[in-house]
């Protein structure tokens, strides 16, 4: 179902120019202000290692909330009823498990100065192996995370506008504004554009809630709408509903948290006690966005009865279109809404891109091919692959392959293979090379296979099914097999930073 | 040099906390499919989870205030 936004046309399109016009200008200025970004790989991809606690905490949100948690979100709990609140706790669970590794983490970044997460990979197994590995599944899932922001971008350009702007030239002007200021700029350019959208994105989403609680009724009136006409919406999950919430809980917790983008971040903090503020920030965040676009969509139950499930993905558009007739400010919010929803897809896939173009730059380029380029030569291909990565996925966002669509389709599935090497092996010296290998190979098909045929044993998802496989081979491959000592005793040194 | 180290990752009072919680935001400890009583139209079992998931972000700040010190900033002053 098509929706006819009040607001369509060129209001759409001037927030939209002006969004895009800001963003490259915040890139000029990164880029004047910092003359050696495009000669050290620490400044270019982690903004010298000086981001401080508001920008460093922006651009951990605008990188976990993208523009999905909008528009997405709501939709789902129109469906769901409470059994969607679970989107709350995820969120926080990602910041629980982010202090399971990152105190570590961020110390050992300090210390060898690491740059991606692979990086971390091979200072910890030194064997080309596990570094390739690792190396292509984060490329891979960062590539078909990149691919669904395009799609996501080009809906909502042409949504926003009522068609105004055609779905592509919507990609390509954010697409070709996206790589000018991440290329001028880096991680700066990244992290303060992360800023403004991050802002536009929370004003946005606050303004729906207070015009629907206004025009659209209440908690209450949804809550009697469930009671009369779908009662197991309001009902405590059972028995699948159960399993649901605690595989989200999982998958989203550690998925989230070693995301490479997200995990990088972490090398780009100025400080422990920045990085420990940002953290206590974000750990109240999912009230403020997840816990308000899940009442936005428990709102959308009594407002918009009886949808199906495509007529409820446009929730949010025909909300914003309802409010945006009632008077100009609340035209204007939605107006701002929207181009916040389409700068948080911006913000989520600029950070993705920068993040696929550093593991070139350092650790396929830097690392095998030229060990011993300059770092500017370095930063130039990583940024000229990742061009050519985006033209790649663009044409793939709009010709989609009829057959192979489900390689496009792998995300979590595959970067959660990477956790154990990732994690156990900051704590776990005797952690063996070889069962790393072998685990992360075979979790990866395991998860692969699960998605293509559809299974999800016992309702778990494929993903988990594909970690449980990697952690038993990983850790029983690790206790059967003897470590040598030389390895231990290198493993002992690197972990153990503290002496 | 000695410094004072400490990871939340080491400390079992964090690892108890931390499994309590999580036990405690997912609704398994409600009779299945209830709703009754409604606060404000949110169901009283939305609203424990919702105040189990205020706790660990509560918990989270302790422990990154008092349980996180590696010491790593004092290395770049050296």
């Amino acid at each position: 179902m098509e929706v006819e936004l009040a607001f369509s046309g060129w209001s759409g399109i001037l927030v939209l120019m002006l969004y895009g016009g800001l963003m490259l200008a915040v890139g000029v200025y990164a880029f004047l202000r910092n003359r050696g970004v495009r000669e050290s790989l620490d400044e270019y991809y982690l903004g010298g290692r000086g981001l401080g606690v508001m920008v460093l905490f922006f651009t951990f949100f605008a990188t976990q909330y993208s523009g999905n948690t909008v528009v997405g979100y709501p939709p789902t709990a129109y469906r769901l009823g409470y059994q969607y609140l679970v989107s709350v706790p995820f969120f926080i669970m990602i910041i629980m498990v982010y202090l399971l590794f990152a105190p570590r983490l961020y110390a050992l970044g300090r210390r060898f100065n690491l740059l991606t997460p692979v990086d971390w990979i091979d200072l910890r197994f030194r064997s080309k192996k596990v570094t390739i590995l690792a190396a292509i599944l984060m490329l891979y899932g960062l590539g078909n995370y990149l691919l669904e922001q395009f799609v996501a971008i080009g809906q909502g350009v042409s949504g926003l506008t009522g068609g105004t702007i055609p779905y592509q030239v919507g990609v390509v002007f954010f697409i070709v504004i996206m790589v000018a200021y991440s290329w001028l700029g880096g991680m700066r350019s990244v992290a303060y554009t992360d800023t403004i959208q991050g802002i536009a994105l929370l004003f946005g989403v606050f303004t729906l809630l207070i015009g629907s609680l206004i025009y659209l009724g209440g908690l209450p009136t949804a809550a009697e709408t469930m009671i009369a006409e779908a009662p197991q919406k309001l009902g405590a999950p059972t028995g699948g509903s159960l399993t649901t919430w605690f595989c989200l809980l999982v998958l989203v917790g550690i998925g989230a948290a070693i995301y490479p983008h997200a995990f990088q971040r972490i090398f780009a903090a100025r400080s422990e006690r920045t990085l420990k503020r940002s953290f206590i920030r974000m750990a109240y965040m999912p009230f403020l966005t997840a816990g308000v676009v899940f009442m936005v969509g428990i709102i959308g139950i009594s407002a918009f009865p009886d949808l199906t499930t495509a007529e409820s993905e446009q929730l949010v558009g025909m909300m914003a279109n309802a409010l945006a007739n009632q008077n100009a400010f609340f035209y204007w919010a939605m107006v701002l809404l929207f181009g916040g929803v389409i700068a948080a897809i911006v913000s989520t896939a600029d950070s993705v891109l920068l993040t696929f173009s550093s593991i070139i730059s350092n650790d396929l380029y830097g690392r095998y091919i030229a060990p011993n380029a300059e770092e500017s030569r370095k930063i130039l291909i990583g940024k000229l692959v990742g061009v050519a990565a985006v033209v790649v996925l663009v044409l793939i966002a709009w010709y989609p392959p009829g057959t192979l669509y489900q390689i496009f389709v792998l995300k979590f599935e595959v970067l959660i293979q990477t956790a154990p090497a990732l994690i156990l092996g900051l704590y776990w010296s005797r952690l063996n090379t070889q069962a790393v290998f072998i685990g992360m190979l075979a979790g990866t098909v395991l998860a692969a296979a699960f998605t293509f045929a559809g299974l999800r044993p016992l309702g778990v998802y494929s993903g988990l099914w594909g970690l449980l496989l990697n952690l038993v081979l990983c850790v029983g491959g690790s206790l059967v097999s003897q470590v040598t000592e030389a390895h231990r005793q290198r493993a002992v040194e690197v972990i153990g930073w503290q002496r | 040099m000695k410094k004072n180290i400490s990871e939340p990752v080491k400390k079992p009072l964090v690892w108890i906390g931390f499994v309590v919680l999580f036990a405690l935001i997912n609704p398994w400890y409600f009779p299945a499919g209830s709703w009754s009583p409604l606060v404000f139209g949110i169901p009283y079992w939305a609203l424990i989870i919702l105040t189990a998931s205020l706790a660990l972000s509560i918990f989270i700040t302790w422990v990154v205030m008092t349980q996180w010190e590696t010491g790593a900033d004092e290395d770049e002053e050296l």
